[in-house]
Formats: structure tokens, sequence, C-alpha cells
């Protein structure tokens, strides 16, 4: 088999353009459709190492697309790009097993970056996203202040995995960031409750519940 | 009135003695009657001494003759003396004439029997006897006169003392009857004018200023009275004046009220509404007459506004409310309608009056404005990162394949290109950031923090990027400094954001410093730079949206920092100000209230 081919879905014809020019850069073959069903058929014809799927599209939308291409989802990584601010629907979209994202506005490096990391963890098999891969994603996004990313993949590493107390600590730390105070300690509470001897969850939990409250000096674990 | 009841009984007392006067005249009546009675019987004893001496039995006979004639003069003597009826002095004298011829008669029988037996009977017969016969009856007459006299003396005395009672009863009566009238119009007369001046003083103390007394008499009576009228005239025409101006005022604060857009409400210290306007009436749709006197829980039916007059009446401050509290909903048929809620006790020049204004602001419109303005920034920041992306992506293509084969002055263009794409980044997710903080979602949840713990925080975080920088960075704010009510994150993030600023826009080599000190109820934070300093056009829009000094390199921020670090310390109730000299430096300047003054 030939190069890994890429499927871009989007509505916008200068994304789908833009994107594209930025993969055949990196010697990528991508094919783009506008959408949804059209993305679906073309899954059917051909076999896809990624797909970048936009969420919003008009007619079926992007969680749809999703939920239809469930089946094929092992051979074919979704990588979502949205255009919002908030995350939520990012979170949805990797519950129903999208292992990667972007978030407008993105950059060539970005999509370069998140493609190829997507296409090096593919050849470990279709079992190679790891908690420890998505755990290790959120702690460098919080490094680079991205916050919104390490929301998404330390949601992703939960969905993976309930029973570590990690991300549940890292997910805390950033509902700290957003200012929600209250789901940041009930993050904390869960990550102390799956192990008791799990240091950061204790030293957070102490901090956030004290007086005077201050987030400054989260431990991300 | 008694004295003449005394005076009454005195004389009726004076007029029974009067009585007993007349009495003492019939005495003398009585004393000629006895007279009359004596002089009977003396002359019927002489009588009998003729008849004796005739019979012989002489001794005895003159004897009888001498006794009762002594007996006789003696008493006609006294009736002579006591002479008072008319026609009693001829009585008397016929009397008197009668009995000097009787003796002589007797003298002459007496002789006669000495001499002839028979001739003295003859002449006892022909002339003794008739004559003693009218000597007595003469007698009788003379009683009898006296007698009559005596009987109708007493009897008009009688009746002279019983009309003289009557008449006197009468007049005495009169007398009191006219006495009592006298003195009740003279009582009245004098205590009139003063039971009318103490009504009028009542009336006029009740407040009914139209009253008059009525002037009469003279005196000081009356002068009094004009002088009160002069009074009540005066103090009508100031009333009247005040009245006036009061109901002129009255009707302008009405119609005030009337016309203001907001709805008001006006509650007594039992919180019983006193007063609410027809804007009001409309909100919680009730009968203007019905609403007023009912307590305002029956009205308006909310808690917390009902929780914050209360409290506006027993502190006499305007209370507190959250940004909750701040707004009710009214739900009408079309949605929800919004209304911002003031809470103000009344207060006058004099001091407080007992009682609460309740204002209600419909922010229904500009609560909508609001949303559509934040929808509207959301939905723009959104939509602009489509077009940012595919520019982002354009010109990160072009800087990295095609920059080798253009000019420097077009790898400078396309620089700018990149640059600028960047500060759009940017300043869309700092727009979207706003349009959350001013969609109200900027949560404050404030407890009580020392400054220097922010202080701590804040300095911490930017340590690192004024030790690249090469900027000194310290940090004054006593430990002991008073608790202030904030939030901590809020409070620090502002405190980064300010000190950002500064380090970013001082030179290497300069000096921040974060600043902090108790004025009054409040603790001012200051941090204080030895950078360029804002210029003065540029100061007062300095905390405006998207507002950036231009200041040679390009700084990275959106513009938008301190315009939330505005909203921040909005939202805990502080001010925050700029004081800077071009060339000297920058001072920015919050307040927060101290955390025990609530």
């Amino acid at each position: 088999m030939g190069a890994p081919r890429i499927l871009i879905v989007d509505d916008e014809r200068n994304i789908r353009l833009t994107l594209k020019a930025v993969l055949d850069a990196i010697g990528l073959e991508a094919d783009a459709v506008f959408q949804g069903e059209e993305a679906l058929q073309k899954l059917a014809e051909k076999t896809y190492a990624v797909m970048i799927l936009d969420l919003r599209l008009p007619g079926m939308d992007g969680l749809t697309v999703l939920r239809r291409a469930a089946e094929r989802l092992s051979e074919t990584k979704v990588i979502i790009i949205t255009a919002y601010g908030t995350v939520e629907a990012v979170v949805e979209a990797m519950k129903l097993g999208a292992v990667d994202f972007l978030q407008k506005p993105f950059e060539p490096t970005e999509v370069r970056e998140i493609v190829g990391r997507v296409l090096a963890i593919s050849e470990g098999g279709p079992t190679a996203f790891t908690y420890e891969n998505y755990l290790d994603l959120a702690g460098k996004s919080i490094a680079e202040k991205k916050f919104s990313a390490a929301f998404v993949y330390a949601h992703k590493a939960i969905f993976i995995d309930q029973h570590r107390p990690e991300a549940f600590n890292i997910l805390g730390g950033l509902y700290e960031i957003r200012d929600q105070r209250k789901e940041a300690v009930t993050h904390y509470q869960v990550a102390r409750k799956i192990d008791g001897a799990y240091a950061p969850a204790q030293q957070n939990l102490e901090r956030a519940t004290g007086k005077p409250y201050s987030k400054v000096g989260i431990v991300w674990g | 009135m008694v004295i003449v009841a005394l005076i009454l009984v005195l004389a009726i007392a004076l007029l029974l003695r009067l009585g007993r006067a007349s009495d003492a005249i019939l005495q003398e009546n009585y004393l000629s009657t006895l007279a009359a009675e004596n002089m009977i019987n003396d002359i019927e004893r002489q009588d009998s001494g003729v008849l004796l001496i005739l019979l012989d039995f002489k001794e005895l006979g003159i004897k009888e003759l001498h006794e009762s004639e002594v007996g006789f003069l003696q008493w006609l003597g006294r009736a002579k003396d006591n002479i008072t009826v008319p026609g009693e002095r001829e009585v008397v004298e016929a009397i008197e004439k009668h009995y000097t011829a009787y003796l002589q008669d007797v003298s002459q029988l007496r002789l006669t029997r000495e001499m002839d037996r028979d001739h003295a009977v003859a002449l006892y017969h022909d002339q003794i006897l008739p004559r003693f016969r009218t000597i007595r009856d003469t007698c009788i007459q003379l009683r009898t006169l006296n007698h009559e006299a005596m009987y109708t003396a007493s009897r008009q005395a009688r009746h002279l003392a019983g009309q003289a009672v009557l008449f006197i009863s009468l007049i005495g009566g009169a007398a009191i009857l006219v006495g009592m009238t006298f003195s009740l119009l003279l009582s009245r007369l004098i205590s009139r004018p003063v039971t009318e001046l103490k009504n009028a003083v009542s009336h006029l103390a009740e407040g009914d200023y139209s009253v008059h007394v009525p002037v009469h008499g003279g005196g000081e009576l009356r002068l009094l009275a004009e002088a009160f009228n002069d009074m009540a005239e005066k103090l009508k025409h100031f009333h009247n004046m005040n009245i006036d101006q009061m109901l002129a005022e009255k009707r302008k604060s009405e119609a005030i009220i009337r016309s203001v857009d907001d709805g008001l409400v006006v509650v007594d210290e039992k919180l019983l509404i006193t007063n609410l306007n027809p804007k009001a009436t409309a909100i919680f749709q009730v009968d203007p007459e019905d609403a007023l006197g009912k307590h305002v829980l029956e009205v308006v039916r909310d808690e917390s506004i009902f929780q914050g007059l209360k409290a506006a009446l027993e502190s006499g401050q305007p209370p507190h409310l959250t940004d909750e509290e701040n707004v009710l909903p009214v739900p009408k048929d079309d949605g929800d309608q919004l209304f911002q809620v003031a809470i103000l006790p009344m207060r006058s020049r004099a001091g407080v009056i007992p009682g609460a204004v309740l204002v209600l602001r419909d922010i229904t419109r500009m609560k909508e404005l609001e949303r559509l303005k934040s929808e509207f920034v959301m939905t723009a920041s959104h939509e602009l990162r489509t077009p940012l992306t595919s520019i982002g992506m354009s010109v990160g293509m072009l800087m990295e394949s095609a920059a080798a084969k253009l000019t420097d002055q077009e790898r400078e263009l396309l620089g700018v290109c990149h640059e600028e794409v960047n500060r759009l980044k940017t300043l869309v997710n700092d727009l979207l950031d706003l349009s959350k903080i001013e969609a109200g979602r900027l949560e404050i949840s404030l407890e009580p923090v020392t400054p220097a713990f922010l202080s701590l925080q804040a300095s911490t975080m930017i340590k690192p990027q004024a030790e690249a920088g090469g900027i000194a960075l310290t940090v004054e704010v006593p430990e002991d400094l008073p608790e202030v009510l904030a939030d901590p994150n809020k409070i620090v993030w502002v405190l980064v954001n300010l000190l950002a600023n500064a380090v970013r826009y001082t030179p290497s080599g300069g000096h921040v410093r974060l600043l902090g000190e108790r004025v009054g109820d409040a603790v001012h934070m200051k941090v204080q730079d030895d950078g360029p300093g804002v210029p003065r056009e540029m100061q007062s829009r300095i905390f405006d949206k998207f507002v950036r000094l231009d200041q040679g390199e390009a700084s990275g921020g959106s513009g938008l920092g301190l315009a939330i670090s505005k909203e921040i310390i909005r939202a805990h109730r502080g001010g925050i100000w700029l004081e800077s000299e071009p060339g000297r430096g920058s001072t920015f300047t919050f307040t927060l209230p101290l955390a025990g003054r609530v």
C-alpha cells in the first residue's frame, strides 16, 4: 500500500483547499468532500487512514457522520474540526471515536503535527490510542496553556479508562481554570476516591476547598 | 341671690312685727272695751246701791254707791284718755254727761229718801232708772264700738299683713327672678367672650383657621378679642400660603411620580404601601386603590425585594443586592419582563424618613439588546474563525514555501499578514471571553482574603516574565492589611493583567512595583511602573475595549485586558483608574471593599 490517504470533509472550499495544500506539502494524498453523505460514500469506496471532519456541515452533521461510520473507525482515524470556542461538542465526538481535533483557527504546523501524530500512533495498531497517550497529550497542552485541548484529551483519557485518578485530577484542574470550582472539587474527589494515595488530587482538593481560595498552585500530576 | 332671699325673709319678719304693732294699737281699743265693761259693771253696782238705799239698807247702799262711783269715774277717765275710734269721743262725752246727771239724780234721791220714800221711789222710777239704762246702754255702745273697731282693725291688719306677705312674696319672687336673670345675664356678659375665646383657641389648635371671635363690649375683653382675631387672620394667611405651597409641591411630586417611566412603590416603616405610581400598578397588575395600605408582600410577591426593603428600613442604607436579586422577572404573555430593582431608604435634609422606595426600571429591552449583542459577538467570533483559518493557513504556507522567491519587502509584507492574522486570532478569542463576561457569566464568589495573599499569588505568576525582561519587580503590600471581600481568582487575574502590562511596556532595567494601602473602608491596590507612561489623549479611553497603546513593538495584547479588569473590579463594587504622566511612568489603582464592612 502507498502513502496513507486522507479524507477531508468540510463545507468551506477554502478550508478544503488550504488543508489539502498543507497535506500535499508533506506528501500526503487527500480527497476533499463537502458533505456528510459524500464522506460516507467515499469511506465506502476507499480506505482512508485519516478523516478530517468538520463538525458543522450542511445536512448531515459531523456527529452523525461519526455515528454512521462507526464500524470503519478502526481503520480510519477521525480528526475533528471545530469552529466553536467551546469544546463540549468535541468531547462528544471523541467519545464517538474521534481520536484528535483541530480547533479553528489552526495553522499549517498544527495540522501537520496532529495528522503526523495520528498516523504515527496508527502504526501501532487499533489499540495504540491509549490512556497514557491522551494523558501525555493533556499534559503537553497544559504546558502550552492550551487548556481547551487539554480538556478534550483528559476527557478522552477518562473515556478510555475510568479507573485511574490522573485524568480526573487533570480535569479537575482544568475546571478550576474555567472557574468551575464545584466541578473541579468533584473531579478531585473522584480521583482521590479511585486512589487514596494519589497525592496531587489530595493537594488540589485541600487547596480548592480551602480559604482563601486560589487556583494558583494546581498540581497537574 | 341668697342675699336677696335673706332680705326678703327679713322684710317678711318686719312686716309680721308691724302686724304685732297694730295689735298694740288694738290694745287701746281693748282698754276702752275694758273701761266700758267696768263702767257697765260699776253703773250696775251703783244702781244696786241706789236700790239698796231705797230698800233701806242705807249704809250698804252708800258704800256700794261710793265704791262704784269711784270705779266708774276711774274707768271713765281711762276711757276719756283712750279715745281711738271715730265717734267714741261723742259716746264717752254722752256717758259723762248722763253720768253727771245720774249722780245729781242719785244725790237728790238720797235726800228725797230721807224725807219721802215714795217720792224717792218715783224719782228712781222716773229719772234714775231711765238714766241708768241710758248710761248702761251708752257704755255698751262704747264697748260695742270698740269691739267693732278692734275687730275691724284686727281684720284689716291681718288682711293687710296677708296682702303685704303676698305682695312681698310676689315682689321678692320677682326680685329673685329678676336678680337671677340679671346675674345670669351679667355673668354671661362677662364669661361669654371668654368662653368664645376659649372655643376659638381650641378650634385654632385643631387647625380650623377660619375661626373668628365676635367683638362686643369694651375694655380688655374687646382688646383681647380683637387681638385674637388679628392673630387668627394672620395664621390663616400663613397657613393658606403654606397649604397652597404644599399642595402645589404635592401635586408636582405626584405628577413626577406619575410621569416617571419606572415603577415606584413607596412603603412606610411597617412595609405597608403608601404610594405607587401607574407604572408600578401595571407591573404588579393591581388596582391602585386596592394596593394602598397593603403589605408590600401582598403586592410585590418577591422574597428578596421584601428582605431588601426590610434591610433598607433597618439600616437606612440601600441594601446590597446580588446581580440575581437585582433583576425582577415578571411573567408576561410574550416572555418575562425584566426589571432592575433599586431600593432606597427615604431621606430628607432633616434626616431619615421612616420608609423606603422601591424603583423598578424596565430593562427587558436593554437585556434583550445585551443578549443580542453578546450573541452577535459570539456568532461573529465563531464565524470569523473559518476565514481566519483559511488566511492563516495560506499565509503560513506561503511563508514556508514561497518566502525564498520573494524580495525582502515582499517577505516583510507577508510577515505583516502573519502578524495580523495572529492578532486577529487573539482578538477573536478575547471577544468570546468578553461576550461571556458581558452575558453575565462572570461569576464572582466573594470571600475575605488578605491583599498580601492576592499580591503574592499575582507576583509569583508574573515573576518569570519580569525576570526575562530584565525588570525589577517589588511587592510592597503590608502583611497586616485587613482582609478585603473579593474573588481571589478574579483579582489575581486583574493584578496579573496589570503587572503583565507594566512589564510589557517598561523597558529593560525598569522597575515595577505592586503596592497596597488602606484608605477608609477600602484597600487600594496599585501597580506602578517607571515606563514611558500613557499619552494624555489615551488616558480617558484606556479602559475601553480594543484600546491599545501604539508603542513600537507589537504587544500581542488584544486591548481587552483592561476592559475585562474594569468589569471585574466593577463586579466587586470597586473602582479602577489610571494616573500617568508621559515619560514618568503609570500607576493603575483599583479599590476593594474591606471584608469587615458588609
